[in-house]
């Protein structure tokens, strides 16, 4: 049994040492952990963790190489088929006819799962209604926009009322108003008992959402906890100060053999690290500290002594991310 | 009964697709008008080169063996073999266009006939039989030519030989005439329930492109399947409660909907325009095309399985359709290929496929008598249909 396991809580889902390896490539690589029923699990990482590759072995997509996969107490093998009928999936793409209306798709992949009839019509409203899509219910999808066409492919996933929802990085090229949506229904749902499995690359996501999150980084799980466990394990708190001129290596150095700092890195200025201010930006100083309050002066002095313009200067909370990289040593959008 | 639901759902996008639907039913029309009016039901002098006859010469003397020189001579390709039976079994199964039969006596036959001419009454002819493919029906009259002008040139000399050498100026004028028909031929006479005069170049051409065109629908499984793999939606629907054979049942069964559909649309148009003589053969050609279609969705899906990208499917699927198209005789006529490629075509459904059609269109044969052909492409289908399934998984 893996240190990731939780006691005394019913369980809905148990991964046992499982391994998933393409020729000589370990997609998946000796991971354990739980979901306990009726909590929303949030399974971070950067892109090729293998994330993907356990929600399709949970899916029944595909099968492990190695380990056992336990859903509501039975072993998961694709030629379970029974075993299905309690899982929703929402993949990451958006996996529906563009050819065919909403009302249409949905019908169809609620046939799939034996729905039928009078059932099949009024559980194909519920999910127009619960998507805001029920204006638009007979237009082919192919006119929808990008939002809409998301908010149907996470309404198919829920049509035949699953007990978990499989969500893989449901979010991606969404517009802030469709994340909103999403997110308001996936909180409904969980409150209502759904147990919901959430991936993404986006730590601030799952911090928002999730009850617990497992970390995983390169096909093996490196930490699995509650998020504020997660988070407060790491300690201290990080100072950021972005900075109109980009630190010799060498003044980086002496920067982090300052007393107080845990560690410290430079950011440039990059899309996924942005410029927040109208002047000419050249990146951010990150530096983590478990008394922050006691390193802003010297930094701040360190910082002059090297002729570096502060344009802004903060202390924050770590968050996930932090976790991730203390963890890994890496970003997660590296 | 999950498979229904794809099919259903398969067919509901295709019908939207009015590209793949004018591809589908409109491309085949255009390929039969065109070669109808190209090929139509007419012989061609050019044929004659490589026109094969399988001939047996029961023949003890020497005009026998004359008679096949003869044909060599005139430009045919003539093979031999021992018995009549070996004969009827090459020319009715579709492996030669032609077969020729010199029964026993024919020499002292022709002797007799050549020494008879010119008087009263004159002597009987003497007998060769003449087998020709129905299928091939175009070759029929290369034949009777070819053997009565071989006949004439070993009678005339023969003739000339029994006159005194006073008179054989004027008898070498008169031999043609003298020697009107030194040989007669045996050919059977069009079937009573087929064609009543000959084969119409509905006839001809229908069956070779209901085979094509239905077997090019493996493209558009494959392309299917391809596309729901890109797409997502096929890792969606493989996590549903729906076995894999079910998902490709389902696949197979929408497009088989539609290669009914065309070849239904093809049939009609080639009785309504091409005089396609189906009244008496139509229950077995609903078998035939029922197994050709299974043969060809199920080729599709294998393809499916074989290729990652739609550009490799595309690729494999095209050349592997017009190479077997062309090997079987869908396009061009078997007996226009060399012997080797025509023993090579069996290795394709199209061509056993094609041969159950002849049978029943052309040659006049039951659906009894052609099951084995039939027997043949379902194999295939299921082969094909067994080795996709062992293949398919979402990796």
């Amino acid at each position: 049994m893996s240190q990731f396991e939780p006691n005394g809580h019913q369980t809905m889902v148990s991964l046992h040492d499982v391994h998933k390896r393409y020729a000589e490539i370990a997609a998946v690589d000796g991971v354990s952990f739980s979901l306990r029923t009726g909590e929303i699990f949030g399974l971070l990482g950067p892109n090729g963790a293998g994330k993907t590759t356990i929600i399709n072995m949970l899916a029944g997509i595909q099968e492990p190489t190695e380990g056992e996969i336990l859903v509501e107490g039975r072993v998961a093998r694709r030629s379970d088929v029974a075993i299905r009928r309690g899982l929703g999936l929402v993949p990451q793409e958006l996996a529906i006819y563009f050819k065919l209306t909403a009302r249409e798709n949905l019908a169809f992949f609620g046939s799939l799962y034996g729905l039928r009839g009078a059932a099949l019509k009024t559980r194909i409203d519920e999910m127009l209604d619960l998507v805001g899509l029920t204006d638009r219910a007979s237009s082919l999808v192919s006119g929808y926009s990008g939002g809409m066409k998301r908010r149907l492919n996470l309404a198919v996933g829920l049509m035949h009322n699953p007990r978990l929802l499989l969500l893989d990085e449901p979010t991606v090229g969404v517009d802030p108003h469709s994340r909103n949506h999403i997110f308001e229904g996936v909180r409904e749902l969980n409150r209502a008992g759904l147990t919901v499995l959430y991936t993404s690359h986006y730590m601030e996501e799952a911090q928002s959402l999730c009850d617990r999150v497992g970390i995983m980084d390169r096909g093996r799980m490196v930490a699995c906890d509650t998020v504020d466990n997660l988070i407060s394990g790491l300690g201290g708190a990080t100072v950021e100060a972005r900075l109109s001129a980009t630190p010799e290596e060498a003044a980086l150095g002496r920067m982090r053999e300052m007393e107080g700092i845990l560690s410290l890195e430079w950011l440039p200025a990059t899309p996924t690290n942005p410029p927040q201010t109208a002047e000419i930006e050249a990146g951010t100083l990150r530096a983590r500290a478990n008394r922050p309050e006691l390193v802003l002066a010297s930094l701040v002095a360190a910082l002059t002594a090297e002729s570096l313009s502060l344009q802004t200067l903060a202390v924050r909370q770590p968050d996930l991310e932090d976790v991730f990289l203390a963890i890994t040593g890496k970003h997660l959008r590296d | 009964m999950g498979f229904l639901v794809i099919a259903a759902k398969d067919l509901r996008i295709l019908l939207r697709d009015r590209s793949a639907l004018v591809f589908l039913f409109g491309l085949p029309l255009v390929f039969v008008f065109t070669f109808g009016m190209i090929f139509g039901g007419r012989s061609s002098s050019r044929s004659a080169a490589r026109i094969v006859i399988l001939a047996a010469n029961r023949d003890q003397g020497a005009y026998g063996a004359s008679l096949i020189a003869e044909l060599r001579h005139l430009g045919l390709k003539v093979e031999t073999t021992a018995t009549e039976e070996q004969v009827e079994d090459a020319v009715g199964g579709g492996d030669r266009s032609l077969g020729l039969v010199i029964p026993p006596g024919f020499s002292r036959a022709l002797e007799v006939a050549v020494a008879g001419a010119g008087n009263d009454g004159g002597a009987p002819p003497a007998h060769v039989r003449v087998l020709a493919d129905p299928a091939q029906a175009q070759v029929a009259s290369i034949a009777r030519g070819a053997v009565l002008g071989a006949a004439q040139r070993i009678a005339v000399p023969l003739y000339m030989a029994q006159m005194p050498p006073a008179f054989r100026a004027f008898a070498e004028q008169q031999a043609s005439s003298a020697l009107r028909s030194p040989v007669a031929l045996d050919m059977p006479s069009a079937p009573q329930s087929g064609p009543a005069s000959g084969p119409s170049p509905g006839d001809v051409i229908i069956p070779g492109f209901l085979v094509y065109f239905v077997f090019f629908m493996a493209n558009g499984v494959a392309a299917t399947l391809i596309t729901e793999r890109h797409e997502g939606t096929l890792r969606r629907i493989l996590s549903a409660p729906i076995s894999a054979s079910q998902v490709l049942l389902g696949k197979l069964l929408a497009r088989a909907l539609l290669g009914a559909l065309q070849t239904a649309i093809l049939l009609l148009i080639g009785v309504q325009v091409m005089q396609l003589h189906l009244a008496h053969a139509l229950p077995g050609v609903v078998v035939v095309a029922a197994a050709t279609i299974f043969a060809a969705t199920g080729l599709g899906l294998l393809i499916a399985t074989l290729g990652k990208t739609m550009e490799q499917i595309q690729g494999m699927t095209t050349l592997a359709l017009l190479l077997m198209g062309t090997l079987s005789g869908c396009l061009i006529p078997r007996m226009f290929l060399p012997q080797s490629l025509q023993s090579l075509s069996r290795i394709t459904p199209h061509a056993w496929a094609l041969n159950a059609y002849q049978d029943l269109i052309l040659r006049d044969r039951t659906l009894f008598s052609t099951l084995p052909n039939i027997a043949v492409v379902i194999a295939f289908g299921a082969g094909f249909f067994a080795l996709a399934l062992s293949r398919f998984r979402y990796e």
